[in-house]
């Protein structure tokens, strides 16, 4: 398909409305950017998303968009909450896939030094890995049901904790209301019982990162960040539940495309596959999908106690000496009901964000009283050779983009063409001499992950600050790293 | 070569792993639909295991219900995949007894058990997908099959 691109702004371009198109399509991007992606099918994607039943506004894409199964990875949709459809696709195999940043009292000076120690302690607490086993032990089918309706609460209550305020300083307070762990099924919970409390592989990983920058300071200073400052940056989501959950879900759907109506049968790709909100499948998978992301809040939760803990120990200092405190927790595989201005009227909506991070702005009774003034944290992990970033919602994210900004720095090579371009390189060693320790399970994941196979996330918080839908507070150095 | 379920299939098969920027598309070619399915099977075992040789332990029957081979060939395989997530088992050998549009799938796979130490390079694969599922007949007697898997 010949895509017409027209720009809008200076990080906006335009898909419009064509063929079966409902809506237009957005996309966050510089010229640059855009250039080098004119034939990546992700482009493509934006158009197809378009097509989603009930959904009103654009189909939108954030600056680390790229190609995905179905929505772009990126992608944004919201869909009317009674006439709209929800699409599996549209939230991904790991529902709720997130990040979250612990901050300390501890600073560069105190952990340069102690980096091997660290890294180790953690990757010996954390279980990490293809088919990782759990933090937790095996859980009974009713506690694991007690996870999937309480998210991270259930992990607090059982000690799993920065401090005593992680639960309300998560998106949602770290658990969907809605959540019917009824709905999720046996394979589902099986695969679930094993691996609470487990980062998994590919591009989950735990951080440690000094805060290299401070961009804004009255923001920073909101979010307890200060420059030389040791953080804690964890990267995961619900693991094999999660991925049950979906699987089940979009093969159910993928069969009986035509049983929904035209608009349904006439989707251009199958992963896209949608189910009536009102609809008995619907509902079901909405159930479903939320017990899933109060899951990964869970996972994210104990790993969070356990990391917490580890460090004490290699440290050989206490809890208040590390003054662990969770700054925030975003999840960026998730479709959710909001209310959003939408034509200038306040309309309920599901919004599908695929690769795509919640930035609600200053003012927003949703957030913390804490955060209220400044607009929610948005984390952006970036890779694990260069930076992450802290950065704030705004007022102009809740016109143009359903509150919503990017997700990460976004992939530029396939696993392949990474793999191939690090024949022969010791990635471990290359990292320490750039001050980073890192330590995984396999030496795929590291060649996989390697930098230069992602964009930079500087450039893609550079788009969305400069389109107004995000703004940087502060730039974190990796200078240790788990991975699967 | 038939990758029926007296003279079946065992790995290595040939398999391209097709550029995707995040995610794997697994492409296999074929002179018929059995072995296009064996092939997407073993493919599957391969990347799990990180192309080790494994030796087969226990055999078990995949079936799947009748519709678009593409549809059939991704629930063949999704179906692999909760296998390993759950009994830690990767396919090393397929026969296939049936895999029709009208009549459904119907496989013998044998399984060898997944080892931490000797497979930490395998891929993890989280899911396979229905993103571009292609499995269909070239007009040459050829058969080709495409499946994106989400890692």
């Amino acid at each position: 398909m010949k895509l017409n691109i027209q720009r809008v702004g200076e990080y906006v371009f335009e898909i419009p409305k064509s063929g079966r198109m409902k809506v237009p399509g957005r996309i966050y991007l510089s010229s640059e950017q855009l250039e080098a992606m004119r034939h990546d099918p992700a482009l493509e994607q934006v158009a197809n998303v378009a097509h989603l039943p009930g959904i009103v506004g654009r189909s939108l894409a954030m600056p680390d968009i790229h190609w995905g199964y179905g929505f772009p990875i990126g992608g944004v949709a919201a869909v009317d909450a009674v006439d709209g459809g929800v699409s599996p696709g549209g939230v991904g195999f790991d529902i709720n896939c997130g990040v979250r940043v612990i901050t300390t009292r501890l600073v560069r000076e105190e952990v340069a030094g102690r980096m091997p120690d660290l890294v180790n302690a953690l990757f010996r607490a954390v279980p990490t890995g293809v088919g990782s086993g759990s933090g937790t032990g095996k859980l009974g089918k009713d506690e694991l049901r007690r996870v999937l309706r309480d998210g991270a609460l259930w992990a607090t209550k059982k000690g799993f904790a920065a401090a005593d305020d992680d639960v309300e300083r998560c998106e949602e307070n770290g658990s969907l209301r809605g959540a019917d762990p009824s709905a999720v099924s046996q394979r589902a919970l099986e695969r679930g019982s094993t691996q609470l409390g487990s980062l998994g592989s590919g591009n989950h990983f735990l951080e440690l990162q000094i805060v290299d920058q401070v961009i804004d300071e009255k923001r920073a200073r909101a979010f307890g960040l200060f420059s030389g400052q040791m953080v804690l940056m964890i990267h995961s989501g619900s693991r094999g539940l999660g991925h049950q959950v979906c699987d089940e879900a979009v093969a159910g759907l993928a069969r009986r495309l035509t049983s929904f109506g035209p608009d349904y049968a006439a989707l251009p790709d199958r992963q896209l596959a949608c189910a009536p909100l009102g609809s008995a499948e619907g509902r079901h998978y909405i159930g479903a999908m939320q017990a899933a992301a109060n899951f990964a809040w869970a996972n994210r939760q104990v790993m969070t106690g356990m990391a917490i803990d580890a460090i004490g120990k290699a440290l050989g200092v206490g809890r208040d000496h590390i003054g662990a405190r969770l700054l925030y927790d975003v999840c960026h595989n998730i479709a959710k009901y909001e209310e959003h201005l939408i034509d200038g009227k306040r309309r309920s909506v599901l919004v599908h964000r695929k690769g795509a991070t919640r930035a609600f702005g200053p003012g927003d009774q949703r957030l913390p009283p804490a955060y209220r003034d400044v607009g929610q944290p948005v984390l952006i992990p970036g890779d694990m050779g260069r930076f992450s970033f802290v950065l704030a919602g705004t007022e102009m994210a809740m016109t143009e983009t359903f509150g919503s900004s990017c997700h990460g720095a976004g992939r530029l090579m396939s696993r392949t063409a990474a793999r191939k371009a690090t024949r022969g390189r010791k990635i471990h060693e290359e990292l320490l001499k750039a001050g980073i320790t890192v330590m995984s399970k396999g030496r795929r994941t590291l060649a996989e992950e390697v930098s230069e196979a992602y964009k930079d996330v500087a450039d893609v918080t550079k788009v969305v600050e400069g389109a107004g839908i995000s703004k940087r507070v502060a730039r974190l150095k990796p200078i240790g790293v788990i991975k699967g | 070569m038939a990758a029926t379920i007296e003279d079946p299939l065992s790995i290595p098969q040939p398999f391209e792993e097709i550029s995707h920027t995040a995610d794997l598309i697994v492409g296999v070619e074929a002179n018929s639909k059995e072995v296009a399915i064996a092939r997407l099977v073993l493919a599957l075992g391969q990347l799990l295991s990180g192309r080790k040789q494994l030796s087969p332990t226990e055999r078990s029957r995949v079936r799947v219900e009748a519709g678009d081979l593409a549809v059939m060939a991704v629930d063949v395989l999704r179906e692999l995949l909760y296998a390993f997530s759950t009994k830690g088992v990767i396919p090393c050998k397929c026969g296939v007894a049936l895999f029709d549009e009208e009549a459904g799938g119907d496989l013998m796979v044998d399984t060898a058990p997944y080892d931490e130490t000797s497979h930490q390079e395998g891929v993890d694969i989280k899911a396979v997908t229905f993103h571009r599922a292609r499995f269909e007949e070239c007009g040459d007697g050829r058969w080709e099959a495409e499946v994106t898997m989400d890692i």
